[in-house]
């Protein structure tokens, strides 16, 4: 396998030497570990880098993996980051136009020239917990395409901003002193479907990992707690493993206090179907009673030792859509929801753990029981915390391509991507299955979304498909079939619009309400807005079939900078970094502010959701 | 009470409240409590809010700049004096016909209310009617606001007096909604005593409109040496804002920190405001029961203490 530059470029080149998605469970060398959250497997490669900004690929320094590479042009660089962030580049935010807008004539999958590289460098040792072990070298995000080498060794490529890339390096590692190449380009083909509403920024932006495999390891599992209407439970669990070498021992496996289940296996068994089990009463997981029951999997060695733990928690619900009505538990569902980019004003999209906890605190204080995640998977960990705080997710997939088909208000679809492009089909497909295989056993996931404003054609048909066939027990969304009435049948189990007014919403229910309806975006809150909030919660009453929406948005995308007159710190946007075009202070449509402070609509957003659900 | 007829104003003591209206700019000149002064400029006319993300995205800014003009200018088209049931008219009340006042028992008047009759800058044009009233027997002024429009007139953000307090203020508090509130945006508010300490700044990245408080039963200004308190004359209540700065100003404003340095204070009382919408991306206005018709008439009344 060789690294080439064509990659950007080349629509057949899904990804290279990355290993398949599979879910997000953590592994852990005891129970002690899953308790202080601190696993044995994992290392952080998070810190201070060594960095090469180069403003073209032609710049860049193509011998910067090899082994005595040494240049004058090195600096430092926190990874992670955004490089536009730590003084190098152009910061630039632009809405639906692509980011080439007025400088470059392109069209899809061509590769704008104003394509910044960063070459990032540094060193590791395997620690000694890990000696023997399977390595894996975990990236979280990367914007927006990149290149990996690990001690002069091409390890892989992959093209995806806001999926976990992996690359099994076991091979290329010794103990010490190993070398770790990673070269980043902010522009590649699938830009095109990266488009999405925001700054547009590049580089390693969410943490780097390096993590190990014990000889037996489960790669994957699939948990579903399916709530019957009875209020019991049906518990199903299926596993993939992995074996370092022959290996005899057992597995064994808990849920709460309801059962026990103990499996001899040996390195045959790569794939495991436990029966399912029947639970005649389990408490249902709601958002009002986020009730979750630990999952408890143990591998032992014939020796009886605890060869991996991997704790999880799993509830129990149920979704499906009956008489044009999204029922949730066998009743029926209101959403009361909000879209929410991941940001901050000193870091952008490059936000903290402590940033997500406030967003739930804030979102659980403001009533909203329900997250699009727009438009592009979020950190692992926020999967995690909407499960704990009882927020159902809207899981999108990462796509947006609203500057192929929509000229400012004008729908002129003739360059449209993906459209019925099948040569996007592998590109996209590989995103869908990312997101699902990822984050399946989040409880809080009620629906799987195609993704944002991308027209629609026969490419979104088969990612509509391909969630249909791999999750029976999610509903799959998609709003951009609204442009395309005759594809209606095959894309999205639910009639999705943005901004329709109250009367629109009504007319669609009255005239042709063969779907739930529900707003994916509507109430858009820049600056003072939010008037006329109540007349929704009012359709809530008049209509079975209507579901509720998702606010847009949930933070002002705004960026600390110095008044360069008075020295004073202020929240910049859109066209503040001197970035031709832009989209000025469109980026700023939160309920809070990009500090996190509540905006005055707050109290209309507390009051109308809070009258209805609390 | 003493009244003063000068050659180009009138002067009212009631108390601890004095007063002078202008002849020449058209309106309340000074305004004193405890003798501490509350106003920089005549009270004027005020049509215009910073255009809010909506109303720009709706073309409402556009449509409707005629009235930004009308916020900054306008024409004081007469004016009379009523003092214990005699009128007085413009004529009566300049030299040298005030001569003859000078021994007059209307220098004792237990009641006078003062009229001033403006039109707006517009073409059609509208009138506004601002009485100020004074008792013996009442604590304050009255001021009775009246607009009458006209046909052809586009949609305005709001119509009021506006008021700029030649200080900074140290809190404000009020009777009426929590928060900030617009007709559109009422649901979420209750009613109670709020207080909030300093001015508030604008919350919004790009500067815009803020800070309106509808259908406020009372409200008083506290600064470091002087405090004011407004008192509704109506069972719904005046609408204010308390802003750092003018619209005009923050209408250029990009950033909050764009806008000048605080120094005064820009009382704003509407009789009616507009919705502030949001339902339909940027691009619609706010549904019609909330958008003001400058053909109609709108009133307000209340008592500054």
């Amino acid at each position: 396998m060789k690294a080439d530059l064509s990659f950007l470029e080349d629509l057949s080149v899904v990804s290279a030497g990355r290993r398949p998605a599979h879910s997000d469970h953590i592994h852990y060398r005891n129970e002690k570990e899953a308790e202080e959250f601190s696993s044995g497997f994992y290392t952080s490669l998070n810190g201070e880098w060594e960095f090469i900004y180069s403003s073209s690929p032609e710049e860049r320094e193509k011998d910067f993996h090899k082994k005595n590479f040494s240049s004058s042009r090195i600096t430092k660089i926190n990874v992670p980051s955004h490089i536009e962030l730590q003084g190098y580049g152009q910061i630039q935010y632009i809405n639906t136009m692509y980011p080439w807008e007025g400088h470059e004539m392109l069209r899809p999958p061509m590769v704008s020239r104003d394509n910044p590289v960063g070459q990032y460098i540094r060193t590791f040792d395997i620690p000694e917990q890990m000696k023997g072990e399977r390595i894996i070298l975990r990236f979280d995000g990367v914007e927006n395409a990149f290149y990996v080498w690990v001690n002069g060794r091409f390890a892989g490529f992959s093209c995806d901003s806001f999926s976990i890339s992996e690359f099994d390096i076991t091979k290329m590692v010794k103990q010490k002193d190993n070398r770790l190449c990673v070269e980043v380009y902010k522009r590649s083909k699938t830009s095109w479907i990266e488009d999405q509403d925001f700054f547009r920024f590049s580089g390693i932006f969410r943490p780097v990992y390096l993590y190990s495999l014990p000889v037996c390891h489960i790669d994957d599992m699939w948990a579903n707690g399916d709530l019957q209407r009875d209020e019991s439970g049906i518990f199903s669990l299926r596993l993939k493993l992995s074996f370092a070498s022959e290996f005899k021992g057992k597995i064994e496996y808990s849920l709460g206090s309801f059962f026990k289940r103990v499996k001899e296996i040996t390195e045959k068994d790569t794939e495991i179907v436990f029966d399912e089990e029947h639970i005649p009463f389990v408490k249902q997981y709601h958002y009002r009673t986020p009730f979750l029951y630990d999952l408890s999997i143990k591998i032992y060695d014939n020796k009886k030792n605890l060869v991996e733990y991997v704790p999880y928690r799993i509830g129990f619900n149920h979704i499906e859509v009956e008489n044009e009505m999204v029922m949730y538990n066998y009743h029926r569902l209101m959403i009361c929801g909000v879209n929410r980019h991941e940001w901050s004003p000193s870091g952008g999209r490059c936000i903290s753990l402590d940033d997500m906890k406030k967003d739930i605190a804030i979102l659980k204080d403001a009533k909203v029981n329900a997250v699009r995640t727009c438009h592009y998977p979020d950190r692992f960990e926020w999967y995690y915390m909407c499960d704990e705080a009882g927020i159902y997710m809207m899981a999108e997939t990462n796509m947006e391509s609203h500057g192929s088909w929509q000229k400012d208000s004008r729908i002129e679809p003739s360059w449209n991507v993906p459209g019925d492009n099948q040569e996007w089909a592998m590109l996209l497909l590989d995103r869908c299955r990312s997101n699902f295989e990822t984050y399946k056993n989040h409880t809080s996931i009620l629906f799987w979304s195609l993704g944002n404003e991308s027209y629609c054609g026969d490419v979104i048909r088969q990612m509509n498909e391909f969630y249909k066939k791999a999750d029976k027990t999610r509903l799959v969304h998609y709003e951009g079939v609204f442009h395309r009435p005759d594809m209606k049948p095959c894309v999205s189990d639910v009639e999705s619009r943005m901004y329709a007014s109250p009367a629109q919403v009504k007319e669609y229910i009255q005239k042709d309400g063969r779907k739930p309806f529900l707003l994916c975006e509507y109430m858009h809150s820049m600056g003072n807005s939010l008037g006329g909030f109540k007349d929704y919660d009012d359709l809530f009453d008049e209509y079975l079939t209507y579901a509720g929406g998702f606010i847009w948005d949930y933070i002002d995308q705004a960026l600390y900078k110095k008044d360069e007159v008075t020295g004073e710190t202020y929240l910049a946007y859109g066209g503040d970094f001197g970035e031709k075009r832009s989209d000025y202070e469109f980026s700023c449509n939160g309920i809070v502010n990009a500090e996190r402070k509540e905006k005055p609509a707050m109290q209309e957003v507390r009051a109308v959701y809070g009258n209805r659900l609390w | 009470m003493e009244i003063v007829f000068g050659d180009l104003s009138l002067g009212v003591l009631n108390g601890s409240g004095e007063y002078i209206f202008a002849y020449n700019t058209g309106g309340l000149e000074s305004l004193k409590t405890e003798g501490r002064e509350h106003l920089y400029r005549t009270p004027a006319l005020a049509f215009w809010r910073a255009s809010t993300d909506n109303d720009r995205g709706s073309g409402f800014s556009k449509a409707s700049s005629l009235w930004m003009g009308a916020d900054l200018f306008y024409n004081v088209e007469n004016f009379s004096v009523t003092a214990d049931g005699t009128l007085l008219r413009w004529d009566d009340l300049i030299p040298p016909q005030n001569n003859s006042l000078l021994d007059s028992p209307l220098r004792k008047a237990d009641d006078i209310s003062i009229r001033f009759l403006y039109s707006t800058v517009t073409s059609p044009q509208a009138e506004v009617e601002v009485t100020y009233s004074v008792s013996s027997d009442t604590e304050g002024l009255s001021v009775d606001y009246v607009y009458r429009g006209s046909e052809g007139l586009p949609s305005f953000p709001l119509c009021g007096m506006r008021f700029i307090l030649p200080y900074r203020i140290t809190s404000f508090a009020w009777d009426g909604l929590s928060g900030e509130t617009y007709p559109d945006r009422l649901y979420g508010a209750r009613e109670g005593h709020f207080e909030k300490k300093g001015i508030e700044r604008c919350p919004y990245a790009k500067t815009q409109d803020y800070g309106m408080h509808m259908h406020t039963s009372s409200l008083e200004i506290m600064a470091e040496d002087r405090s004011l308190r407004l008192v509704s004359c109506t069972d719904e209540g005046f609408n204010f804002s308390l802003l750092p700065a003018s619209a005009q100003e923050m209408e250029m404003a990009y950033h909050p920190v764009d806008l000048p340095a605080y120094r005064r204070t820009y009382l704003t009382v509407a009789a009616a405001v507009r919705g502030v919408g949001g339902i339909d991306s940027w691009m619609s206005p706010p549904d019609s029961r909330y958008v003001l018709d400058a053909s109609a008439e709108y009133r307000t009344s209340f008592r500054i203490i």
